[in-house]
């Protein structure tokens, strides 16, 4: 009788396998450590793929990130999409916070980021045609829509020719219905006319009921910084500049929340051009200061003139900005009962919760 | 322990170690051929046979066979019950096997029709970003193919022998360099992006992104498939999908398409994160079971071995891949998002669902049922026997094949138009029957040469399907490239239908040439 293990047997037997040098006489590595080595590997690999992946698909924000003065901190933005728009930029930078589209034909619409804004374009082409840029982000109710509109001073074109800026349902990407508010600058014959505007339509061909319009006048002007206001129902408001042209709080629109804005073109036959400039969406939220000493005045510059309130208990002062210069940089200045903090530069927004940090 | 009574030396003891090397492997060898086979696999030659006092291989394992009831443990000689010999077709718990095979798949389509919007698809058409990501979908499933294919036939081959250090190297060469190699394939298509001003820069990262993303999940679940984990994969799968309709179902009436598709390509990431991790501390972890160092094939062995299924991985995803990127343009030297052709063929995929059902459920019932059950039954002297079953089963599995073919092709053509109605990510497929029905054809030629394809995988002749997928990726260029004057979306249909056409009826003639000279060598399969 004898024993015979069941157990591995030693590979010393083997001295030589006849198909060439004998490859198990390589060293090799324990493989239930290498496996375990290997899992480790794995592990870690998989976790720093997710890791890569979350930098690579890092989008740029809609709005850029703000400096905030020594001693203030920014504890919540208003701010939801802001683009200046002063810097050349290339239309590959643009088309990562916008798209273009219209019904102008492939080659006939065009857009330039220029220092002197953004230039949207169309070629000569046949009929009415348009082309526009369209925020890729969207925003909800109670946010104040901006920009600086302009069509060229010179132009005298014989065919209607518009300069449009619409804020429109973003639900268009989801069932087809267009239905905007819109204020525009049309064009004819020498003459120009600024107007307010609700649309509707399905894919195609909206038609615009005008609220509000100026007559055609040869001295109209060419610039425009135009805010709106809507909660696309029943409530649209409209501001050249500081002053309101037209508010109000009885019509029925269907403009379902979140919107987006159009910064457009439309002319018939002719070669036509809007700029756009200082671009702006915000919280129409009042701004919040925070950390004020109770009682205490706080007053924030703005270029319509001072905002000012008076701090609670809690030492929160609660600034209510006029639509127009939601957006802004100013001064703030927080006076005490016997001395006032200043803090110059401040870029601020509607909505913006500023905690203040140093006295 | 064991103990067993010898009258001889150290040849005896030899003799011993042999039969429990070979019951490791192979609990229940059926004859003395299946021994020599096992023993091969081990590392012993005729030299060593002679060295251990038999005569050659072949006597060495008859005489290990003789010794195989002392070391066959009870389970073992359960499956020595006898099998029947009658071709049966598969039943429903092979077809819905067949349909888990799809299931990652058919999550996906589910989540893209109620919810408009899939892992790394959805309804959003912003060009720049479907540019990034169709794109790198392509690079993804072109690169990975050659290194699934080649993993899932050498893995299961580890797996089988209980070598865990050699199921490391095979996944550290296959799976890992696949990764690595897709993922410096989307670096060079990033550079190149950037380089020529195609794309805009956050797309450029998108697709970079995307495309490392999506071949890591295409890699990483390799080895659910090989160790046949489809409650896993579903678990993966639709635990992906949860998210992603959490996402849409809370973003409010306006999905943010930069929004949506950050987030479907991190989803992607962490899906495959997580297959990778199971599969290395558990799908792909076995107790070794080898009695000494097993013998460590070179890397120029392994390729050899691979390489077969590798090309025809990457030809039979070239058939399926160049047609999008055609219809992009790429004969004109460009790439845009084609959604009328993007829209028409993924709905036309959807007719290979039952095929790969039917593929599945046909080779698996083949490899473990069928042929343990003949090649216990047949002796080489009935050897016409055994070709007449083989081919029976054949062209059983065929006509059903064909069947299914018919009906989803009829049911694709017919009623996928009229879903439009339904959902809104269908309501242009109205608009292009043609191209819907020559989709639904490519596709279908598509099925049918694979499923011949897996057929011979099935007998381990690899060279044959290599042989039709290379002859369609040939035809499909030429097709392509005939077309071209006709525009991008007919130049991509005409190239689809003649690559998949020609990959159908070479792998079909193949597959029909072996099924009819079978013989009695296809032990190795089991």
């Amino acid at each position: 009788m004898v024993v015979t293990q069941r157990a591995p047997a030693a590979p010393a037997a083997y001295a030589h396998t006849g198909q060439g040098h004998d490859r198990r006489q390589r060293s090799r590595r324990d493989p239930r450590r290498h496996a375990h080595l290997w899992r480790l590997e794995v592990t870690v690999g998989a976790v720093l793929m997710v890791v890569l992946t979350v930098l690579l698909t890092d989008w740029p924000p809609a709005a850029p990130s703000r400096t905030m003065p020594a001693g203030l901190e920014l504890v919540h933005s208003g701010l939801v999409i802001a683009d200046p728009l002063d810097q050349p930029v290339t239309n590959r930078q643009l088309l990562d916070s916008y798209v273009f589209n219209g019904s102008a034909a492939p080659g006939v619409g065009w857009i330039d980021g220029t220092a002197r804004g953004l230039d949207v374009g169309v070629r000569p082409h046949r009929g009415w045609a348009g082309w526009f840029a369209v925020t890729l982000h969207s925003a909800g109710l109670g946010t104040v829509w901006h920009a600086v509109v302009s069509r060229p001073a010179t132009s005298n074109p014989r065919d209607p020719v518009e300069a449009v800026l619409a804020v429109q349902s973003a639900s268009t990407q989801s069932n087809g219905s267009i239905d905007y508010v819109v204020v525009s600058t049309l064009s004819l014959h020498g003459k120009s006319t600024w107007q307010v505007g609700s649309a509707h339509g399905f894919v195609a061909d909206a038609s615009t009921r005008f609220l509000w319009q100026e007559p055609l006048r040869s001295d109209t002007p060419a610039r425009e910084p135009v805010t709106i206001r809507t909660d696309g129902r029943h409530f649209l408001a409209v501001w050249f500049g500081a002053t309101q042209v037209y508010a109000s709080h009885h019509l029925h629109m269907n403009d379902p929340a979140p919107f987006q804005a159009y910064l457009e073109v439309q002319a018939r036959g002719t070669s036509y051009v809007s700029n756009f400039t200082d671009f702006w969406v915000a919280s129409a939220a009042p701004l919040t200061v925070r950390g004020a000493p109770p009682g205490s005045r706080v007053r924030l510059g703005t270029a319509a003139g001072p905002v000012a309130a008076t701090a609670d208990g809690a030492g929160v002062a609660v600034l209510r900005l006029p639509p127009p210069v939601a957006v802004g940089t100013g001064t703030l200045v927080v006076g005490g009962r016997t001395i006032a903090r200043r803090y110059p530069h401040l870029h601020y927004a509607g909505g913006d919760v500023v905690q203040i940090t140093a006295r | 322990m064991t103990t067993a009574t010898y009258s001889g030396g150290d040849t005896e003891l030899g003799y011993h170690i042999a039969a429990r090397t070979v019951v490791g492997r192979c609990p229940a060898p059926l004859n003395a051929f299946e021994v020599a086979v096992v023993l091969e696999t081990c590392g012993y030659t005729t030299t060593r046979a002679r060295a251990l006092g038999a005569t050659g291989l072949p006597d060495l394992a008859q005489q290990v066979f003789d010794l195989v009831p002392l070391y066959a443990t009870s389970v073992a000689k359960e499956t020595e019950a006898p099998l029947e010999i009658r071709a049966r077709p598969p039943g429903l718990a092979d077809l819905g096997r067949g349909f888990a095979y799809s299931s990652p798949w058919l999550v996906s389509l589910v989540t893209l029709l109620v919810a408009g919007v899939s892992f790394w698809s959805s309804d959003v058409a912003i060009a720049t970003i479907a540019d990034a990501v169709t794109l790198a979908t392509a690079v993804a499933l072109l690169v990975t193919g050659p290194f699934i294919q080649a993993f899932g036939r050498r893995a299961s081959f580890y797996i089988g022998l209980g070598d865990q250090g050699m199921l490391v190297r095979i996944t550290r060469l296959t799976l890992e360099l696949g990764l690595g190699l897709t993922a410096a394939a989307c670096l060079a298509l990033f550079f190149l992006r950037a380089t020529f001003g195609v794309g805009t820069p956050a797309t450029t990262r998108l697709g970079l992104a995307a495309g490392i993303s999506i071949a890591a999940l295409q890699l990483g679940l390799a080895s659910f498939y090989v160790r046949r984990a489809f409650l896993a994969i579903g678990a993966v799968v639709v635990g992906g999908a949860a998210v992603l309709l959490w996402i849409v179902s809370h973003a409010g009436p306006y999905v943010d398409p930069t929004t949506l598709i950050v987030w479907q390509i991190r989803l992607v990431a962490a899906m495959a994160a997580v297959c990778w991790i199971l599969s290395a501390w558990w799908l792909l972890r076995v107790s070794s079971s080898a009695p000494a160092p097993l013998w460590r094939p070179s890397g120029t062995a392994l390729f050899r071995a691979v390489a077969p299924y590798g090309l025809y991985g990457f030809a039979f995803f070239g058939i399926v891949v160049v047609p999008q990127v055609a219809s992009g343009g790429l004969l004109e030297g460009r790439y845009s998002f084609n959604p009328a052709f993007a829209m028409t063929s993924g709905t036309a995929l959807v007719v290979l669902v039952p095929l790969l059902a039917q593929t599945v459920a046909s080779t698996e019932r083949l490899l473990t049922h069928q042929f343990p059950a003949w090649l216990s039954r047949f002796t080489v002297a009935e050897v016409d026997s055994f070709r007449r079953t083989v081919r029976e089963y054949w062209r059983s599995q065929l006509t059903v094949l064909g069947g299914l073919a018919v009906a989803a092709g009829v049911a694709a053509v017919v009623g996928a138009p009229r879903l439009g109605t339904r959902f809104p990510i269908l309501s242009d497929l109205a608009r292009h029957p043609a191209l819907l029905a020559a989709c639904v054809v490519g596709y279908l030629l598509l099925g049918i040469g694979l499923f011949c394809c897996q057929m011979l995988f099935a007998l381990s002749a690899p060279t044959r399907p290599l042989v039709a997928a290379l002859s369609g990726c040939g035809a499909l260029v030429v097709g392509t490239c005939v077309a071209a004057g006709f525009g991008p979306t007919v130049s991509a249909a005409t190239g689809l239908v003649a690559g998949a056409g020609v990959y159908a009826l070479v792998a079909l003639v193949l597959a029909r040439d072996a099924f009819a000279h079978g013989d009695l060598t296809y032990y190795r399969n089991l």
